[in-house]
């Protein structure tokens, strides 16, 4: 286990997830509701969206399970204030699209680039995995299963009653998103995506 | 008089300071480009010769890489699109999603071959480590992307020349 590509890949995870939220609270500030920007989560620098749990703990455990060869976490909840928005039903869903949204962006961006880099340096792994981190959360986030940034799309979209009762899922929607992801049933959803978006990216070169 | 000798001195120092320049610019022959394949499924074949295995075919409107020539053949990196196998066991996997997807090799000149078979042809070698990119994880091969070190040959007829731009600050002494 390379422990120096181990950290690596964490900085790239946390790097990652902090475009993720960045681009929560960037719009939801665009949109009329300051509290994100108030508790100090509109800023790029990792540490201000760190958790302990999912940023830390959870990385590490999947680190050193897979010897280094896989990581994956999530960063804390960017907060939002439903009643400060303008059009709440409407503009939940701009905000939930904007996390995936950043993180397909900038694996765009990267790919564009990746292309020119030499193969074997170190620049080029790192945009590399930064490439395939992003796609996979720009994915897995799409997920509409609570707290996950798809089901605040379906929210969105739901009439009002449907959008209660699918709300109701939100306390057990953590536990649901574990059991589909160890038992293997996720991966057999997302994993056929992430890798049609990595080689239309690669395509493009 | 005494001009016209100092101008033939300077002009043979001149000539002679230029000679061996223009020699080795005029020997070094081929340099790589891109073209264009202008005929529909053409193959790509292991050497420079119709009898010589076939790898795959291209689609006319393909970009290639030529890198080098022999006769009325042109040696191409192979297309990206390609499929070509590895032996697991030569690498170590450094990043997964549930399968492998990048690994790099642990030994020079790793056999890479057109199908999953021992005996298959081989069409490159990726040294220690080469990084990998795996499509796929097989019982033990990898199916993987075309290095930069993969090539075919196809023939020279085949393959329309695309423009390319003079590099700043080089002089063009060779022919195309």
């Amino acid at each position: 286990m390379n422990i120096l590509l181990s950290f690596i890949k964490l900085g790239l995870l946390l790097f990652s997830v902090s475009i993720h939220e960045f681009s929560h609270g960037w719009i939801a500030y665009k949109l009329g509701d300051n509290t994100a920007k108030e508790s100090g989560r509109l800023s790029l620098n990792p540490l201000a969206h760190i958790d302990p749990i999912g940023t830390i703990l959870l990385p590490l455990i999947f680190l050193i399970s897979t010897n280094g060869r896989f990581v994956f976490g999530a960063a804390k909840p960017v907060p939002i204030n439903y009643a400060a928005l303008k059009n709440p039903k409407r503009d939940i869903i701009w905000i939930g699209l904007s996390g995936p949204f950043s993180n397909f962006m900038f694996a765009v961006i990267l790919s564009f680039f990746y292309q020119f880099l030499p193969r074997g340096t170190l620049l080029e792994f790192i945009f590399g995995y930064l490439i395939i981190i992003n796609v996979l959360l720009g994915v897995f986030n799409c997920i509409p299963i609570p707290p996950l940034d798809g089901s605040r799309v379906v929210m969105g979209l739901l009439p009002e009653n449907l959008a209660y009762k699918y709300s109701r899922i939100e306390p057990y929607g953590f536990f649901i998103i574990i059991l589909l992801f160890f038992s293997g049933i996720l991966w057999t959803i997302i994993l056929p995506i992430v890798s049609f978006i990595l080689t239309l990216l690669s395509v493009s070169f | 008089m005494f001009l016209r000798i100092s101008c033939k001195i300077l002009i043979t120092l001149v000539i002679l300071v230029c000679f061996p320049f223009s020699k080795i610019c005029l020997a070094e022959g081929f340099s790589s480009f891109s073209g264009i394949v202008n005929s529909e499924n053409i193959n790509v074949r292991a050497d420079s010769t119709v009898s010589s295995k076939i790898i795959c075919t291209v689609k006319k409107g393909a970009k290639l890489e030529v890198v080098e020539q022999n006769f009325q053949w042109y040696k191409i990196k192979l297309p990206k699109q390609l499929s070509l196998y590895v032996k697991k066991e030569l690498f170590e996997c450094v990043t997964i999603l549930k399968n492998c997807v990048r690994a790099k090799a642990i030994r020079d000149n790793i056999n890479l071959r057109l199908e999953p078979d021992s005996e298959s042809l081989i069409v490159g070698v990726i040294n220690k480590d080469e990084p990998i990119e795996v499509l796929e994880e097989l019982n033990e091969w990898y199916r993987i992307k075309p290095t930069d070190n993969a090539f075919g040959w196809i023939h020279a007829k085949f393959i329309t020349k695309l423009p390319t731009e003079a590099k700043p600050g080089e002089t063009e002494l060779t022919t195309n």
